[in-house]
């Protein structure tokens, strides 16, 4: 006797976004607030948070919180706390949802939350495009977005998900596109340009340029003209717009902090080399060191160890496409050997574009395999890892994985982890905990001042061409539906009630 | 070029890296200074204050002086080979450093020897060997420790004489007939535990009963040190690096829940830990190149246990680390030797495209090895401390800007005139200890030459000559 041919249904595409769905909203519900590491980790070095209305935030937030507070109302903002002006679009986008939720911080958990799941839609839509099986995108989606990115950021009122999901989106987007729009220079300037102004640019902004000049060339000289005008121009127009605002008064912060002490090593190394003989191979020694410290950090090792291992033994060919993200961690390993030994904070963000590119292979690798039952079991098992280590502090009030995330533990022994592995979340100090009630209505009526409407209409102009920009490329690329530009068009026309009611 | 070409010219490397790296010019002497410490001296010459404790293991096989079974100097007794050897040369040198001089160099020539035999055996390329085999040595576990009176470089030659030897005699088809006698060798040498790990697996089942026969010399040797010392032999080394282990996994065992992260928090500090030895063992852009050579080659697994060594060694860092005080990079030895086989391997194959690169890998081993004495530097030397693991990461640019001298080490010491000659004659004293002692060093000296010449790997005279090499140097008894 034999059984009947069965050959399961695979799962509808919504009911894999869905889930995904659920599972974003239940990490941000679980670690909103002082249940997020990015504010809990103060306690763990015996500094205190910060509070933004009730709520226990990083104290970065508050910095995010005055300029979206500008791109409210053009309310007036301190030049010298204006860094974050240079990524308009995370607070444009929460300004925009105040407008209509009225409350602050609603509004940058829907923004986190929204990101979160455009990211996801997209990745399932383009698994889909590439036939891939639905269970096995489930999976490897689930354990994606169970990494410490999400975990650490999705309950916090800053840009750390929105800006890379704009990234992702963006390089996602770049390998979705058709050939014929892979090669407009004006299409690839636009994608670039909205990298440019993105949070931490560096990595991804080196791997598109490398990928549009020397991969997935131009077919005529002048389109690569057109190309760095395309790119080019926002930013620049941004930058020198925001100086003429400013009067001259813009922060330097970032580059004071981050990248001046970079080049100032650098030079004093080209001006006396000899002297210096050792700094090239010490320096990048660091930087491998860290680079390596910074991608276990963000990504779960057993999880980069299958991965890796899974694309040694399948040896894929790498499509030109998909050779963009095969660049994102060769220029982390580059930055990390140029930077790394001159940068104080050696924050493990900095391997942000790698988890991108370790999603790509994973996604790639589980389908390979998710035909063999060990391997299937495998990958579920390294979803339930992923997934306890993500919920460790809500279910066993542990911060220890906290403190693996943090610049500090690279700048510590090594051993100190374990110290804070053994400690409870309720034991420390310094821990402190949300008001109750907090403040879920914050925002009144925006108010324009007549001598700021200037500068808000530009700036308003500007992050909207940024926003419909993002989503016009997304749905020129298929990985989000058509009509999302028009959508978010239309998002910022109803926001602009605020100045209504 | 002919095969003694390419021995002559490793050889040469040995000695030059010996001679620009010993007494003061020794990273592992100078290195205390770069932490505020001072080294110690013996017979004038600056060296890294564990060769204190070596003398006294070193003078007890010479002629059973007697030692402080109790003290952390007795642990070396497990690993009897070095000393013995040094104690053998020290009857014809009367000099303690220049014995160990010649240990070292004598070890290490003889691992140079046995690396370009067996290439050969592999027809492999012989510019392809010399280039990877100078590349080799310019690693820092030999630019380190050549230099100095201690049990590194022979420990070391051993193991990797053995795996040779292993490597050689399951190609030849001798398979498991002598695992026994290579895992009884290793189990008396120098951190063997990844080594035995990897024949044990290697072998597996075919081992059956030889395992016992393996395990018996170090068996006899434990109790002959427990009866010598009349049962006060020093645990030094269990209670520092072994118990805080077990006791870091037992205490999880108790209360898991209680501990739940452990088990994942130790092994991501043992991956970042293992990653960092590696690189402080073996020169990044050496790894990178022949890790991305092997992806793009992608050999088949003859040698399987060259492939299980690096296997052992994050296994063993995954579980340790995390509770080891030192996280020293000698823990990641085993894999320099994998690394070797990778990259002769690796060498080979591409030589034709890429042997301008693999020059200029070597050019740069080379100058980094040679840095300090170039360039009065000692920043790669802070590379491949423990420190630069414990500490911040900036600490070794930081490192970068110091200079061998005293205004930028204060603690830096020189060499002074160096006593050559410093061994008297030969005492007859606990003649049975004496015995027993020396039983035991010669049976592992000629067991490992043994193995080394049964592998055809050096010279079939070898075991004898070492065996009659001892009978003469019982002439320190004599004048």
């Amino acid at each position: 006797m034999t059984l009947p041919a069965h050959t399961p249904r695979p799962l509808p595409k919504a009911a894999i976004v869905a889930a995904l769905w659920a599972w974003l909203l239940l990490l941000l519900l679980t670690h909103s607030f002082d249940d997020s590491p990015y504010s809990y980790g103060w306690a763990l070095f015996e500094a205190q948070a910060h509070r933004l209305l009730g709520a226990v935030v990083n104290p970065d937030a508050a910095i995010v919180y005055n300029f979206t507070f500008f791109l409210y109302e053009g309310h007036w903002l301190d030049w010298n706390q204006a860094q974050n002006l240079k990524l308009p679009l995370h607070s444009f986008s929460v300004a925009m949802l105040v407008g209509i939720t009225g409350s602050y911080l609603l509004a940058s958990l829907i923004v986190n939350f929204a990101f979160a799941a455009l990211v996801a839609l997209a990745a399932v839509t383009l698994a889909d495009r590439f036939a891939l099986g639905r269970g096995a995108t489930l999976v490897a989606l689930l354990t994606f977005f169970s990494l410490p990115l999400y975990v650490e950021y999705l309950g916090q009122p800053l840009q750390y998900v929105a800006g890379p999901a704009v990234s992702f989106l963006v390089v996602m987007s770049v390998i979705a596109l058709a050939p014929e729009d892979a090669r407009n220079p004006w299409i690839a300037g636009l994608a670039t340009a909205l990298a440019l102004l993105n949070y931490d640019p560096y990595i991804y902004v080196a791997a598109l340029v490398s990928w549009f000049l020397f991969v997935n060339r131009f077919a005529r000289k002048r389109d690569y003209v057109f190309y760095v005008i395309a790119a080019a121009l926002p930013s620049v127009f941004w930058t020198q717009y925001l100086r003429f605002i400013s009067g001259g008064a813009m922060t330097k912060h970032l580059r004071r902090q981050f990248i001046e002490p970079v080049v100032e090593a650098w030079t004093n190394f080209a001006r006396a080399p000899l002297d210096n003989i050792l700094l090239p191979f010490v320096a990048s020694h660091v930087g491998v060191h860290v680079a390596f410290h910074q991608v276990i950090a963000i990504i779960y090792w057993p999880l980069l160890a299958t991965a890796i291992g899974l694309l040694i033994r399948l040896r894929p060919r790498i499509d030109k496409r998909f050779a963009l993200a095969a660049l994102l961690p060769c220029f982390l390993v580059l930055e990390q050997i140029v930077a790394a030994g001159w940068d104080w904070e050696l924050n493990p963000r900095r391997a942000i574009p790698v988890v991108l590119a370790f999603g790509f292979a994973y996604v790639y690798a589980v389908d390979a395999m998710w035909s063999r039952r060990g391997w299937r079991i495998a990958f579920m098992a390294l979803f339930c890892l992923s997934a306890i280590l993500a919920t460790a502090d809500t279910l066993f009030r542990n911060p220890g994985m906290a403190f693996l995330r943090t610049g500090q533990a690279m700048q510590r022994r090594p051993q100190d982890a374990i110290g804070f592995g053994y400690r409870k979340l309720d034991e420390l100090p310094k821990l402190v905990h949300n008001d109750h009630p907090m403040i879920w209505r914050d925002m009144g009526r925006a108010r324009l001042e007549r001598s700021r409407a200037g500068v808000f209409a530009v700036t308003q102009a500007m992050c909207l061409l940024l926003f419909t920009g993002l989503f016009w490329l997304t749905a020129r690329a298929r990985i989000l539906p058509r009509w999302s530009p028009y959508a978010a068009a239309g998002l910022w026309v109803v926001s602009l009630m605020r100045f209504l009611s | 070029m002919s095969r003694r070409t390419v021995v002559a010219i490793v050889w040469a490397w040995i000695v030059l890296l010996t001679v620009t790296h010993f007494g003061a010019r020794s990273p592992y002497s100078y290195g205390w200074a770069m932490f505020d410490h001072d080294s110690a001296r013996i017979s004038g010459a600056v060296v890294n204050p564990d060769a204190l404790l070596i003398a006294n293991v070193t003078r007890f096989f010479y002629d059973a002086s007697p030692l402080n079974w109790g003290s952390q100097e007795a642990e070396n007794l497990r690993l009897p080979l070095h000393s013995f050897t040094t104690a053998m040369l020290m009857s014809f040198t009367r000099s303690f450093l220049l014995a160990n001089v010649l240990v070292n160099v004598l070890f290490a020539m003889l691992v140079a020897l046995a690396a370009v035999n067996l290439a050969e055996r592999y027809r492999i390329r012989r510019e392809a060997t010399l280039v990877a085999l100078l590349t080799f040595f310019a690693l820092p576990m030999y630019v380190e420790y050549l230099g100095q009176p201690l049990h590194y470089v022979a420990g070391i030659s051993v193991s990797f004489l053995v795996v040779m030897s292993v490597v050689a005699l399951v190609v030849a088809g001798d398979d498991a007939r002598y695992a026994a006698l290579a895992i009884a060798i290793l189990s008396l040498n120098y951190d063997p535990y990844v080594y035995i790990a990897a024949l044990v697996v290697l072998f597996g089942r075919r081992l059956k009963w030889s395992l016992l026969l393996a395990a018996m010399p170090v068996a006899v040797w434990a109790i002959t040190l427990r009866v010598l010392s009349g049962n006060t032999m020093t645990t030094h080394l269990r209670k520092w690096f072994v118990l805080p282990v077990l006791s870091g996994w037992v205490d999880f065992f108790m209360a898991p829940l209680d501990r739940i992260l452990l088990p994942f928090v130790a092994t991501h500090v043992g991956l970042q830990v293992a990653f960092h030895q590696l690189i402080a063992m073996i020169y990044w852009p050496l790894l990178a190149v022949c890790v991305f050579l092997l992806v793009k080659l992608r050999p088949k697994l003859e040698l399987r246990v060259v492939a299980l060594l690096p296997l052992f060694f994050v296994l063993e860092q995954l579980a340790a680390a995390a509770f080891d005080w030192e996280l020293n990079p000698r823990r990641a030895i085993p894999a320099v030797l994998a690394f070797a086989f990778a990259y002769l391997y690796a060498m080979d194959r591409e030589w034709q495209r890429w042997r301008i690169a693999f020059i200029a890998l070597f050019l740069m081993s080379g100058l980094l090895a040679m840095s300090d004495t170039l360039f009065g530097k000692p920043a790669i030397a802070y590379l491949h401390t423990g420190q630069a693991i414990r500490h911040d990461v900036h600490d070794i640019v930081r490192a970068e800007r110091m200079r061998l001298d005293t205004d930028s080490l204060p603690r830096l010491t020189r060499d002074e005139p160096i006593t050559w000659r410093d061994v008297d004659r030969a005492k007859a004293q606990n003649l049975g200890t004496f015995a027993v002692t020396q039983t035991m060093g010669v049976l592992l000296l000629f067991g490992l030459f043994w193995l080394t010449a049964r592998a055809e790997l050096l010279p079939r005279w070898l075991p004898w000559a070492a065996v009659a090499m001892w009978a003469v140097s019982l002439v320190r008894f004599v004048s």
